[in-house]
């Protein structure tokens, strides 16, 4: 195996266990990052089928072919973490929201 | 017997104010309101400024955000809690000095006639009131309203006017998830959606300095817009 196998390997398996314990998710999420990092340790593991497949779908070079599949990887996790942010706003807001009712204040003409 | 449709008085008629930094011309803003005997409730949205020291010596209604969370927000927090102290009218009011008390009476009466729901004040729809608006900003806002027909379906001769009067049925059926300035877009889709009797109803936008320079800009449009979209895709 050759070194840079080995080094990512480690980092999509890092990847798995940093996503299953910082952000307890649904089925569906934790199902996409396995199929992620297992197509790419398969990836790493053998070359040559990138090579193959990038022919097959006409990207030219085995590289290409992991790049952009990585590439529509990414877009797709800024977007489930927007979804993530999107939802704590919200908790946030009703927090807020609770705390200034039970908060607030009438004052009456002295 | 009993007069079931108790006539509404100044006092039941709620005015939510959203305070943000406005430490400078608030006091100024609430004492016209307070004077004509309504309900005023302050919103303080998590002011750093003075904001709320200077609020400490006014009869209103005192809320505060313990966080910054944007103008829609401040709004429906202000909605909720007139709800809850029995108001029969609601009016959305800018803190900035905008926004003439003189105009509230004027702008509830299609609700106190029962002839709407919800009554959205417009800058546009009397020559001496389009004649203050500086003409860029008037071009801003004639592109704005082209903006929010196409996101909204609703048609409206002004946009993003902060300046609207609610029954509390239809308050109570308003929920503002656009916690920025994104909410004008969105109230308007929510009426359309509800169902809601609006008009439109002249009213006085006073240009100062301070409003100029407070004033929302093209990327705060851009924002906007954006919001409105990505709304769509994340419900």
């Amino acid at each position: 195996m050759r070194i840079i196998q080995f080094l990512l390997i480690l980092i999509f398996a890092l990847t798995v266990i940093a996503y299953f314990r910082r952000w307890r998710s649904r089925l569906r999420d934790r199902a996409l990052v396995i199929v992620f990092a297992l197509a790419g340790s398969a990836f790493v593991l053998f070359p040559g089928v990138t090579a193959r497949l990038a022919a097959l779908t006409g990207v030219g070079r085995g590289v290409d072919f992991v790049i952009y599949l990585a590439m529509a990887g990414l877009a797709f996790f800024c977007f489930l973490l927007y979804a993530q942010q999107r939802e704590t706003d919200r908790k946030l807001t009703e927090l807020t929201r609770v705390i200034a009712l039970t908060t607030a204040q009438e004052r009456v003409k002295s | 017997m009993k007069n079931v449709s108790a006539p509404v008085t100044a006092h039941d008629t709620f005015v939510i104010v959203p305070a943000f930094n406005e430490g400078e011309v608030v006091v100024q803003t609430l004492q016209p309101l307070i004077r004509a005997g309504f309900s005023v409730v302050v919103v303080d949205d998590g002011s750093a400024d003075a904001t709320g020291d200077k609020l400490s010596a006014l009869a209103v209604h005192c809320l505060r955000h313990p966080v910054n969370l944007g103008q829609g927000a401040a709004l429906q927090t202000g909605m909720d809690y007139a709800l809850q102290q029995g108001a029969k009218i609601l009016v959305h009011f800018d803190s900035d000095g905008q926004h003439q008390a003189g105009d509230i009476e004027r702008l509830i009466q299609p609700i106190l006639r029962g002839e709407a729901d919800v009554v959205l004040g417009s800058r546009f729809l009397r020559p001496q009131d389009a004649g203050q608006v500086p003409p860029t900003r008037r071009m801003f806002l004639k592109i704005a309203v082209w903006v929010n027909w196409l996101l909204t379906g609703v048609r409206l001769s002004d946009a993003h006017n902060g300046f609207r009067a609610l029954s509390a049925s239809a308050a109570s059926q308003i929920d503002l998830r656009e916690n920025g300035f994104a909410h004008a877009s969105e109230i308007v889709q929510q009426i359309r959606e509800r169902k809601l009797r609006w008009v439109e109803c002249p009213v006085t936008i006073r240009y100062t300095e301070y409003t100029r320079a407070k004033g929302q800009s093209w990327w705060n449009a851009f924002n906007i817009v954006m919001d409105l979209m990505l709304r769509r895709i994340f419900r």
